[in-house]
């Protein structure tokens, strides 16, 4: 049987890499708050009726434009209002100085102008609202750990639920250090994936740790060490594991075909944040597990001369 | 379980599960209406389905705006007041023009929103005017530190007509401020010798929300004062007002625009969106049959039950509105289904393996996966309820459904998955060979 700890440094080096790395672009370019969640610029075309399909003639147009001076259809989204009478373009950063208003103008009316209709073309500044509310996410974070641990201490021992709530934060620290790296929009919606990464690490987590506790109980097992039965835990969860990325990886690839806009990006968040905590979880959970039961094992040996023997919880 | 038994157990589930699937996806027209299936009666917010944008200029008789972000803090505080999740403000001019900022809202159209837009744009701050004559002018105690809620309240009076008032609760700081000046006040006397009164007036923007009104500091014996308002809309937009913080400065609601305007995630997102979840259930599904055989039908029986009871339960609990939030929150609650299902297949395989008989095994297989189904269960129970009291927006709608979905998983494991087991095992002939034994120490 492979030993999932006999890579345990690997585990850890990749780990802090990521870390090390996504933070300090964090911390250097900090996060890609996307359109709606910093100062940007929207173009506002508008006709005063949708005739013949005037409306996408006038979006084609315009969005022709936009890439004749090098404004590429990823850095904006478009939202349409009034029955498609007017077509909201958001950008996420300072287009004022590649768009000019007035050729905009031109291209849209050229575009239908047979139909008699009237154009208006518009570029405003926007202001987005402040958004998260970092320290109630912080106060939930920490009510749910803690709430997590105590359960878990009444039914995985200090071992288990202190594995559960590592690999948690590890996770969540993570997924942070990823949308650094990834740039993946980091809007109030991201706080969803966050804590999704959280949550996935900890019922993974949880499963392995609920799993170790059988192995214990076996028989079979009263000769191995502790780090032998968790890696038989571990190794047992396996398919649990490929079966979850398998199953999330259908969501996802179907959001990234299917979707359009923010909805790909959802799409790619999804795969990051259940990848991460997936890995998390498969690599710590046995490793802090066994480091904390062979820590208790020496001060008790320490204390008293007892062989060494599997304990059962 | 006897054959007959489960034949016609497994006959009236069949029957019943066919009409559930009906109700939840059929769509056909009952005489000049429609039915709209179950999912059809799902509520989508703003972020998949679209909603009403509202572009409010600022009023020519209002101050100049000198912050603009705090007048977006205020409008936001109000939407998650007023429960709504998924929205968009901004604020926005003209490029390269120093003119006032126009408010846009963007949000889901619901019935009520006309009226929640123009109680989330209602202008004034309150302020607390008190001192010995009988319209007081000056100004008494900071709104911000002064206030710690209020509330809307409706009853009766002695004649049984229906009164509505709006009580405003002091921080420490807020009674303490009053108390003193009462206390100051009482202190001193009138031109004719005669102990002064104390009269306090509330006003709220332009409006006074309490004429002045003699107070003492034996009368105020709570921290609580109570306005009288003319409506119960009037009274809950008051109410609203003090408790989120005043808006400096006035909008032109009169001239605001209003337009319908599609989904931000994009014009045909809550398509796709169905399309993904309901691809990943039957895929799922199949995985699970290709997998664990046997066992995969009754698993994947067990899985169309969560759909459908995931469905129904948010059609059937009110005030729900699914997000694309709330979509991660299904897909995740889903997960935890299938989880839960690997983990009692695998335990009854080893039971199999270990040359237990079949009942034995499948009574032995659940029992063991009671408790890390039961623990999973737990742990994500509890991130969805803190996460449904203490956090807002998009993560409370993800922390709702996922949490409906917890609960549902959690029957579907261990109820709904045995039931179909008890049922159709006494239909099978190689029990050993649907349950997919497994060999001893067979890695998987």
């Amino acid at each position: 049987m492979k030993s999932v700890s006999s890579k345990n440094k690997i585990w850890i080096i990749i780990t802090v890499i990521l870390l090390a790395v996504g933070m300090t672009l964090v911390g250097v370019l900090g996060f890609n708050n996307t359109v709606d969640g910093k100062g940007s610029y929207e173009v506002n075309v508008s006709i005063d009726a949708n005739i013949d399909d005037a409306s996408s003639k006038v979006q084609k147009a315009a969005e022709d434009y936009f890439a004749e001076v090098g404004i590429k259809d990823r850095t904006y989204t478009r939202q349409v209002l009034n029955d498609d009478c007017i077509a909201l373009y958001k950008f996420d950063n300072d287009v004022t100085d590649k768009l000019d208003k007035d050729k905009l103008y031109e291209k849209v009316t050229l575009a239908i102008e047979d139909s008699g209709l009237i154009v208006e073309v518009s570029i405003n500044e926007v202001v987005p609202f402040g958004g998260v509310q970092s320290l109630w996410v912080i106060l939930a974070l920490g009510i749910i750990l803690v709430a997590i641990f105590i359960y878990l201490l009444f039914m995985a021992k200090l071992s288990g639920s202190v594995a559960v709530l590592f690999t948690m934060v590890l996770s969540a620290l993570t997924y942070i250090a990823m949308l650094g790296i990834t740039r993946l929009p980091a809007n109030g919606f991201a706080i969803t994936f966050g804590l999704a990464s959280a949550l996935i690490a900890g019922i993974q987590s949880t499963g392995i740790i609920g799993r170790i506790k059988e192995e214990l109980k076996n028989e079979g097992n009263s000769k191995l060490s502790y780090k032998e039965v968790a890696d038989k835990a571990t190794y047992h969860s396996t398919l649990r594991f490929c079966l979850f990325l398998a199953s999330v990886l259908v969501i996802s690839v179907l959001l990234i075909a299917l979707g359009t806009g923010y909805l790909r990006f959802y799409g790619i968040s999804l795969i990051v944040a259940s990848v991460v905590s997936s890995f998390i979880s498969y690599t710590f959970t046995a490793f802090i597990w066994t480091a904390i039961k062979n820590t208790k094992k020496d001060k008790k040996s320490k204390t008293t001369s007892t062989p060494e023997t599997v304990e059962e919880q | 379980m006897k054959k007959g038994k489960a034949i016609t157990l497994l006959s009236i589930l069949c029957v019943l599960m066919a009409a559930a699937l009906f109700l939840t996806f059929a769509r056909f027209p009952i005489g000049v209406k429609n039915y709209n299936s179950i999912l059809g009666a799902i509520q989508f917010d703003y972020d998949l389905k679209g909603g009403s944008a509202y572009t409010m200029p600022l009023a020519k008789d209002s101050e100049e705006v000198e912050d603009v972000e705090e007048v977006m803090n205020t409008i936001e505080a109000r939407l998650d007041a007023l429960g709504y999740k998924s929205y968009s403000v901004k604020a926005l001019r003209t490029a390269g023009e120093d003119g006032n900022y126009d408010i846009r809202i963007e949000t889901l159209a619901t019935p009520s929103v006309d009226s929640d837009i123009a109680t989330v744009m209602a202008y004034g701050t309150v302020k607390f005017f008190g001192g010995t004559t009988e319209d007081p002018t000056t100004e008494i105690m900071n709104e911000e530190k002064s206030i710690a809620g209020s509330e809307y309240i409706s009853g009766y009076d002695a004649d049984g007509n229906e009164i509505h008032q709006v009580s405003i609760e002091f921080t420490d700081y807020g009674y303490n401020a009053l108390l003193d000046a009462i206390k100051e006040a009482e202190g001193t006397t009138n031109e004719n010798g005669e102990a002064n009164s104390y009269y306090l007036k509330i006003m709220l923007g332009d409006t006074t929300i309490m004429n002045a009104s003699q107070i003492t500091s034996d009368t105020l014996t709570e921290k609580t004062v109570y306005v009288n308002a003319q409506s119960e809309s009037s009274g809950k937009q008051m109410s609203l007002q003090i408790k989120t913080g005043g808006l400096a400065y006035k909008y032109d609601m009169e001239n605001a625009t209003v337009y319908e305007i599609s989904a931000p995630l994009g014009d045909k997102a809550l398509l796709m969106v169905q399309i993904a979840v309901g691809a990943f259930i039957v895929i799922a599904m199949a995985a699970l049959i290709a997998m664990y055989r046997g066992y995969g039908i009754i698993a994947s029986l067990s899985m169309l039950c969560f759909t459908m009871l995931e469905i129904g339960m948010l059609v059937a609990v009110p005030n729900i509105t699914v997000s694309m939030a709330g979509i991660v929150g299904v897909m995740l609650a889903s997960l935890l289904a299938v989880d839960g299902m690997v983990i009692t297949i695998k335990r009854i395989r080893e039971e199999l393996a270990n040359k237990k008989t079949v009942k034995v095994s499948v009574k032995n297989g659940y029992k063991r996966a009671f408790f890390p189904i039961l623990n999973i269960s737990v742990v994500s129970g509890i991130v969805a309820l803190v996460g449904f009291f203490f956090l807002k927006g998009a993560v409370q709608s993800f922390a709702i459904t996922f949490g409906i979905g917890v609960v549902i998983s959690f029957i579907t494991n261990v109820l709904l998955s045995r039931m179909f087991t008890e049922v159709i095992l006494p239909l099978v002939k190689n029990k050993e060979g649907f349950l997919g034994e497994q060999k001893k120490e067979e890695i998987e």
